[in-house]
């Protein structure tokens, strides 16, 4: 093609968009106008002289000039006939009427093809040069539509898959369609099932609809297996790939965040490398891993990160015990389950498939601080200059990402699909908190012996690399002196040297920490149909991650480098998953009852290994964490005997490495009768090398069963189905080897004078250590009315989790550690979930979809440890003064909701300026913090009560538009930065909160009280998505061109005074200035604390384009 | 149809033949059945019954200082430490931090020592020595629970342990303590010498058993002085120790070859550190001594207690005050006068604003007599007189602390130049100096042996002469003059000028009567600076941890907490 100038691009410059903006830009441009490049006869002349040739030889001249190809019938075209032709740089199309005009022959310029034909034999030649032309032909299809009873069905909707080209049949059900060979025809009718029919050499296509009640026959993935959505007696969530979040997903859960009841994807900040919280139905364990086991095309525990969403065709939520018990062990806050896309049998032709959006991300909003003028005013101190510190390290970051997928299948039953994709996500942060990641992804499938033997394999690799950062520059813009310069005089940064300020820019440039990523997984298996009803599969997998980080604060940084003169720090992890699976399934009927038996063993083994070195005191910042022997600190000082987080970096060398195995057997059986009454039965046994050997096997077994009412008395409804279940799961210790009684090294061994390494006993081993079991409850409906217009479903759960795995207080004495991993305690979370979906409108070019989903789980601690005294759990003190420092805030108590928020309810001011609070008799007091422990009330909860999801998808012709909104109620937040902040003590060296209608500048000591705790119920638009799907151009390679922009987050409505109410699942560990970590985790027994280092939450606005080929 | 046989035999077969081995590899810690194969791995594993010391310097000598007369911790001009004016006011509650110290060392240390016991005494050969070092290091653990907790578990076994033991009367505690100590003593080698180092020998162990003696009347036992000056003679009378000549001598950074130290905590920066320089001086002392870190600047000596000493008492070189110099000033360690600076002048000293003066209001500024600054202006507008005024670094050893009404701030406020810091343990100086220090800490040292026989000597008879005699050959050494008759005020001036700031402080006021006194921060009088205090018997003792108490539902929480 003809080099494209592209009058936007100037050079660097002439454009306020960066680099990466211009490139995508140009992408999608050069991508949308690539339509109209078909202009080649246009531009195109040529020269000849020939005199008295046969035509045959202009013909070839033509062709060996330029890129024309003649295209004719030999029969049709007289080639010996003598002609003359000159021509001096003339268009084709002058030519050829000098050579045609008066012949028997007609021509047509089809871009770079010439077609020649008798006037009247048009319609073959056009359909040869089709032919030709895409290696396909085109016809014209014709066929009657006709329901299961055999009557025709007019308006029924017929749609080339990919195109918005259709037809409708006509009243007697007939429709004829012109069509391309490969091609699909969709079929659509309201209350039938949409059936998709690929073109091949018949012309005539008659479809029998069948009534689609309910979606009843979807298929569901279930884990080792499939079912109809119709059988399912658990509650289980499906999301096709439809019904995914858009715009900018950095992690796949994002797809569903709001979409299913009772999941909560949960972040508070735009921070990309933050991984998304996720809980099914409430908190299920204390120490165990509380999110939901993800179980990606069979691999347990497969990493989310590593897909791309681009590459998902569905997810199904296994939400209680009895759709999980099959997973047994790890399942115990329910399976997410995903399915990646494959190629689509019966579609001969190659699909393939560009995406690329590009995102603009900004802060949503932020809290109110003082400016420069107002700081200054209010007596703060002066250090000579204005600056805005948020503007200073924030940016508008641009993200962008590319997916490029092929798949397909060939006739000797090859399937295939491979997929490449590449992202690079910039947040707000300036210089930090980015990643830039690519994944390829590669499935196969091959038949054997007619069908009977089905081998796959995948084979997916991600590399990420992680620019961390450190986003306390964000907490530190908004509380530094905006009076200090950026700079010194002498052109080094600016540091007040105040305790815990750190210059926010030289948080960012002076210190890098970056995480790289490799990811491999590797899978191949095979399914031998031995028997028509009788198929055993075996599956291996391999899944190696490994990551390295390295991480350097220069020597001037004050950060973490000056105290050390420079510290670097090199961490890398490997490891090695492999997972064996094997399943025989047998499937059968007798009468009206249909009956599925599954047995299986599925087998894992985690190795991990690790290294991490550190080191200080270096000559020059040049070599970063490159070269780890530069540094003089370990040669000098000596290595620290164990890695701490503490405000001075030391001198570490460590590795460690460790393996875990586990193995179970199962079973499975469900039960049909008459597409009405329904029974599964599962049973898993499993072993873990994380117990003792006494311990190590648990017994996870699930009942369930289901009756579709509707259909056993013929109500006249589309669905009625009432379903029950019960189960067990269970969960493994974090710990590999908490049950064995190890030694270890231990400090301050000394012999002989001098130091020796001592040994010791392992920290607190627990040969007793056990499963933590999990039993649940689940009553859930599934309805449909209307001709299904409206559906939905609804669920009451109840589940108890006992022995919980937790790490306790012992007695010492006895013991000579004072902490051990036990089984104590109960947890007991209850609620209930609503799913509907009703079809407001639906017609030809018009369609209405209003879904939504409301939820509830409230959990208790029944127990927190059975052989103690102990019932009251606190969580860690305030932040940010040191009047409050003390205050534990959250409590979590016997009997009561996980995340009680205690203080004392807040009276007034006294004219000193003083907090007067109620002590716990009523009578009022000045707010000390030593009382809190005897004097705070519960105020207030932490957990909400509701979460609510709602959607409104709209179709216009080739317009759609979705407005997603999603609320949570009845959660109330304390606000640690009012609490420290919106006071003028410590104005002298920091500044402070004016948030308005609260600041009042006579208030001069940082207090806690119930001022502080906000109700945070709120109600975002998160997601608005408006898509426009392109006519379909005659000859263009495009099969379907779809445009669209997305914004993220655009309005939040709540009564919460802080930046974002969005709730905190858990209290991430002490992010005290001058730790060097993120806290991406923390304890989840005390949610509800808004610390004040979080980082703030943004809006994205994102525009794309999706391209098939 | 065959072919599929053979694949699915095939798979099958691979079904089965997988392992169901649940056993995994260990890679990185040590299994004891692999372990114990020579005596370097067996010194190794009972060398770790001494891990518990690791913090008995921050228990003993910073906490305890606290409480007691010696140290404060003040909230600062940056609002830097702060909270503690509870512990200086003695306002105990047994949920805070400090309550659990001495239990941390105490009872882990009780356990490791019982585990080991019962694992030397299944060995085949002869570990009597072993066995006596470690009973007399499990007493000395006893003991520290006893002297704190008062009422404690004393679970002796291990493997056959109670796993909620019950605690018994302070009387029977100091019982089961005498007794172990005297069952160990004859077996425990006598050497005074590098393979007793930082360790347990017949000498420390007396001198232990000469401590619970002195102190027996608290343990609700009958006075045991005879006892105790009998211990304090066995000493004695081993002949290896004797008094340095330089009092200084005991805390140098090289303190090994010191013939006065009785027992030390072994400490090397990157093996157990104690962050004493850190803890203590000042944030302008990097300059000073050349840390690699600037110093946190909390603990400094109360005023009252820095100014009890006499201006010629040789030992108030432990203490750090007055004007601040660079290192060209040549700050330096003298064995006999402590910490001197040998250069001192004008162009050394340290002037910062940025710690205290800038970041202080106006009224604080007032308060504290400084020139007050206009909106817009930072200390660099201040004439020269003034700027050395208002940022020479002039350590005040008596602070005049501003209250909380007045300032705004949490708690009532001193400034951060304000109370003299630590300086008995030589702080290193150098460039790059890292945090923690190298100094061995003394537990027990022969001045407190011959002080415990002069006491135990005087409570018998107050006209002793020994008794006059011992506490003469100390006050000798501290340039003091003679004394010619011994009053409890003597003796109990005397060991808190000698004993200062060796972890000493709280155990010698409660003998002697006087942790009910007022001073520094713990005064009855509301206006004094700090929590008010109200004097009670019950804080003689320390609360029962609270976590102790919800882990062991058989122990009670001692009288008034």
């Amino acid at each position: 093609m003809k080099k494209l100038i592209n009058p936007w691009f100037k050079g660097p410059g002439t454009l306020t968009f960066n680099l990466k903006m211009k490139l995508s830009l140009l992408f999608m441009l050069t991508t949308m106008f690539g339509l109209h490049a078909n202009s080649y006869s246009q531009n195109t002349k040529l020269s000849l002289d020939m005199d008295n040739v046969t035509l045959g030889t202009v013909i070839d001249e033509i062709e060996s000039q330029t890129e024309f190809k003649f295209i004719f019938h030999v029969k049709t075209v007289d080639l010996n006939r003598l002609v003359s032709v000159k021509a001096n740089k003339k268009r084709v199309n002058k030519i050829l009427k000098d050579l045609f005009g008066e012949s028997q022959t007609e021509y047509e310029i089809l871009d770079r093809k010439i077609l020649l034909r008798l006037t009247r034999e048009t319609a073959f030649l056009e359909e040869e040069a089709n032919s030709l032309n895409n290696g396909l032909r085109q016809s014209e299809v014709t066929g009657q539509v006709v329901d299961e009873d055999g009557v025709p069905l007019g308006g029924v909707n017929i749609l080339i898959e990919g195109t918005v080209q259709g037809s409708q049949s006509d009243f007697d059900g007939n429709y004829s369609i012109t069509v391309d060979t490969g091609q699909i025809l969709a079929f659509s009718y309201l209350g039938m099932k949409t059936q998709r029919i690929p073109v091949e050499n018949d012309l005539v296509i008659n479809v029998t609809m069948v009534s689609d009640a309910a979606g009843l026959d979807e298929v569901v993935v279930v884990g080792y297996g499939t079912q109809k959505r119709k059988e399912i007696t658990s509650a289980v969530v499906s999301v096709g790939e439809e019904d995914f979040n858009k715009g900018n997903v950095t992690d796949p859960v994002q797809l569903l965040r709001g979409r299913v009841a009772g999941l909560q994807v949960g972040r508070a900040g735009g921070n990309p490398n933050q991984p998304f919280t996720v809980r099914l139905r409430g908190i299920n364990s204390i120490s165990g891993d509380s999110s939901p086991l993800v179980v990606i095309d069979g691999i347990l525990g497969g990493a989310l990160d590593a897909l791309d969403p681009n590459d998902i065709a569905s997810i199904e939520v296994l939400k209680d015990a009895s759709a999980a018990a099959i997973y047994g062990a790890r399942a115990s806050a329910g399976v997410i389950l995903v399915s990646t896309k494959t190629g689509t049998r019966g579609e001969k032709k190659p699909r393939l498939q560009y995406n690329t959006n590009v995102s603009f991300e900004s802060i949503a909003r932020a809290p109110e601080i003082a400016t420069a003028a107002r700081y200054r005013e209010l007596g703060g101190q002066d250090l000579g200059s204005s600056t805005v510190w948020l503007d200073e390290v924030t940016q508008t970051g641009v993200s962008n990402i590319h997916n490029l997928s092929y798949s397909g299948t060939s006739e000797n039953g090859l399937g295939y699909r491979a997929s490449v994709n590449y992202r690079d996500v910039e947040s707000v942060l300036s210089n930090s908190s980015e990643f830039k990641q690519l994944n390829a992804r590669l499935r196969i499938s091959q038949n054997f012996f007619d069908d009977k033997l089905t081998l796959f394999g995948s084979l997916a690799t991600t590399s990420r690399e992680e620019d961390q950062g450190f986003q306390h520059s964000l907490s530190q813009a908004l509380y530094f002196n905006p009076t200090a310069p950026v700079f010194d005089a002498d052109g080094s940064y600016f540091e007040t040297q105040d305790q815990d300020r750190f210059n926010p820019v030289a948080i960012n440039n002076q210190n890098v920490r970056d995480r790289n990523l490799n990811r491999q997984v590797m899978n191949i298996g095979g399914d031998l149909r031995i028997l028509d009803n009788l198929v055993l599969s075996g599956t291996y997998t391999l899944q190696r991650s490994s990551e390295l980080i390295g991480e350097y604060s220069a020597r001037d940084a004050l950060w973490g480098g000056t105290l050390v003169n420079g510290w670097a720090r090199r961490a890398t992890t490997d490891d090695k998953y492999q997972q064996f699976d094997a399943t025989l399934a047998y499937s059968g009927n007798a009468g009206k009852l249909d009956y599925k038996v599954i047995v299986g063993q599925s087998w894992n083994n985690q190795n991990i290994q690790s290294a991490v070195v550190s080191n200080t005191d270096f000559i020059t910042d040049e070599f970063s964490y490159n070269n780890m022997a530069a540094g003089q600190g370990i040669n000098r000082n000596g290595v620290v005997s164990g890695e701490s987080n503490s405000a001075q970096p030391q001198n570490f060398v460590g590795s460690n490495r460790q393996e875990s195995i586990s193995n179970a057997y199962f079973v499975r059986t469900n039960f049909n009768y008459n597409d009405a009454l329904f029974l599964a039965g599962t049973y898993r046994r499993e072993g873990s090398s994380r117990f003792g050997a006494n311990n190590r096997w648990g017994n996870f077994w699930a009942l369930s069963a289901g009756a579709d009412v509707a259909r056993i008395f013929k109500l006249p409804v589309d669905q009625l189905k009432l379903r029950a279940g019960y189960g067990v799961t269970g969960t493994l210790p974090n710990s590999f080897t908490g049950y064995l009684g190890t030694l270890r090294l231990a400090s301050g061994g000394f012999a002989n004078g001098e130091f020796i390494s001592a040994v010791t006993a392992a920290t607190g081993a627990n040969p007793d250590l056990k499963w933590e079991e999990k039993a649940e409850l689940n009553l859930g409906v599934d309805f449909a009315l209307f001709e299904r217009r409206l559906s939905g479903s609804f669920d009451y759960f109840k589940r108890n989790t006992t022995d919980l795995l937790n790490v306790v207080a012992v007695p010492s004495p006895p013991n000579d550690v004072g902490t051990q991993l036990r089984n104590v305690g109960e947890l007991q979370t209850k609620g209930v979930e609503m799913q509907l979906s009703y079809d407001a409108v639906r017609k030809a070019d018009f369609d209405w979809n209003i879904s939504g989903n409301l939820s509830t789980a409230q959990t208790r601690l029944i127990e927190f440890n059975a052989e103690t005294d102990q019932t009251i759990l606190r969580s860690r003190g305030l932040e940010g003064a040191v009047a409050i420092g003390i205050v534990q805030p959250v409590r979590t108590e016997e009997g009561q909701e996980i995340g009680q928020i205690y203080a004392q309810p807040f009276v007034r001011y006294d004219p000193n300026g003083d907090p007067i609070v109620l002590l716990g008799d009523g009578t009022e007091a000045v707010f000390d913090a030593n009382l809190f422990e005897d004097e705070a009330r519960n105020v207030a909860d932490a957990l909400p009560n509701l979460f609510v999801g709602l959607t409104n998808a709209f179709r216009y012709k080739n317009v759609d538009l979705s407005i997603f909104l999603r609320g949570t109620f009845g959660h109330s937040m304390i606000n640690e930065s009012r609490a420290a902040y919106e006071n003028v003590s410590g104005i002298a060296i920091r500044n402070i909160l004016v948030t308005s209608g609260e600041f009042d500048p006579t208030i001069t000591v940082p207090h806690y009280s119930s001022r502080y705790v906000e109700d945070a119920s709120f109600v975002k638009i998160d997601n608005v998505s408006l898509g426009y799907t392109l006519p379909k151009f005659d000859k263009s390679p495009f099969q379907s061109i779809r445009i669209f922009v997305t914004g993220q987050n655009l309005v939040t409505f709540t009564g919460y005074k802080g930046a974002d109410p969005e709730l905190r699942n858990f209290d991430p560990a002490s992010s005290a200035e001058g730790r060097r970590i993120n806290s991406f985790s923390g304890d989840r027994l005390f949610p509800g604390i808004d610390r004040y280092t979080t980082f703030l939450p943004t809006r994205t606005i994102t525009v794309g384009v999706n391209v098939g080929f | 149809m065959r072919k599929i046989k053979i694949i699915s035999i095939a798979i099958l077969g691979l079904l089965f033949a997988q392992s169901c081995e649940l056993e995994p590899e260990i890679y990185s810690e040590i299994r004891p059945e692999n372990f114990f194969e020579d005596d370097q791995q067996l010194v190794a594993f009972t060398s770790s019954a001494y891990s518990s010391l690791g913090g008995y310097f921050g228990q003993m000598i910073q906490e305890q200082g606290v409480m007691s007369y010696e140290l404060s911790n003040a909230l600062r001009s940056n609002d830097g430490w702060g909270t503690n004016t509870d512990l200086m006011a003695h306002n105990f509650s047994a949920n805070e931090g400090w309550a659990s110290g001495p239990w941390n060392i105490a009872f882990p240390g009780v356990a490791t020592c019982n585990r080991l016991i019962e694992f030397l005494q299944s060995l085949d050969t002869d570990q009597t020595a072993a066995i006596a070092e470690l009973r007399a290091l499990r007493a000395f653990y006893l003991w520290i629970g006893l002297d704190h907790y008062g009422n404690i578990p004393t679970e002796l076994r291990f493997a056959e342990a109670d796993p909620t033991p019950s605690q018994v009367t302070p009387a029977e505690a100091y019982a089961i303590i005498e007794a172990e100590l005297l069952s160990a003593i004859p077996d425990l080698n006598p050497a005074k010498d590098q393979s007793t180092y930082a360790k347990i020998n017949q000498g420390t162990a007396n001198m232990l058993l000469a401590t619970l003696y002195i102190n027996a009347e608290r343990y609700g036992v009958s006075p045991k002085w005879a006892e105790a000056s009998a211990a304090a003679q066995n000493v004695i009378e081993t002949g290896a120790y004797s008094l340095e000549s330089g009092y200084f001598s005991n805390f140098l950074i090289s303190n090994e070859g010191s013939a006065e130290n009785i027992w030390v905590i072994p400490y090397e920066r990157n093996q157990i550190g104690n962050a004493i320089a850190h803890a203590t001086l000042h944030q302008s002392a990097s300059p000073t001594f050349g840390l690699a870190a600037q110093p946190w600047g909390g603990y400094s000596v109360k005023g009252d207690f820095y100014n009890s000493f006499d201006t010629n008492d040789n030992r108030r070189g432990m203490f750090i005050a007055g004007q601040q110099y660079t290192q060209e000033a040549g700050p330096l360690w003298d064995a006999t006068q402590g910490f001197i600076y040998t250069n001192a002048s004008d162009e050394f000293r340290i002037i910062d604003c940025g710690e205290d003066y800038n970041i202080l209001s106006n009224v604080e500024r007032a308060h504290w007599g400084f020139v007050q600054l206009a909106d817009g202006q930072s200390a660099e507008d201040l004439s020269p007189a003034e700027l050395q005024a208002a940022c020479g670094i002039v350590i005040q050893p008596n602070p005049n602390p501003i209250k909380r009404e007045v300032s705004g701030r949490a708690e009532d406020m001193i400034l951060y130049r304000e109370g003299a810091r630590m300086a008995k343990y030589e702080h290193e100086i150098g460039s790059g100096v890292g945090t923690g220090s190298n100094n061995d800490i003394p537990i027990f040292r022969y001045a407190e042996t011959l002080l415990i026989r002069a006491e135990a000597l005087w409570r018998q008879n107050n006209g002793s002469a020994e008794a006059l005699s011992l506490v003469n050959q100390i006050r000798d050494r501290a340039g003091l003059p003679v004394l010619g008759a011994l009053t409890a005020d003597d003796l109990y001036k005397e060991y808190k000028h000698e004993m200062a700031l060796e972890g000493h402080s709280r155990q010698i006021a409660i003998r002697f009567g006087r942790w009910e006194d007022e001073w520094n921060w713990k005064s009855t009088d509301p206006n004094a600076a700090g929590d008010t205090y109200l004097p009670s018997p019950n804080n003689r003792w320390y609360p029962i941890p609270e976590a102790e108490l919800n882990a062991n539902p058989n122990l009670v929480q001692n009288t008034g907490f």
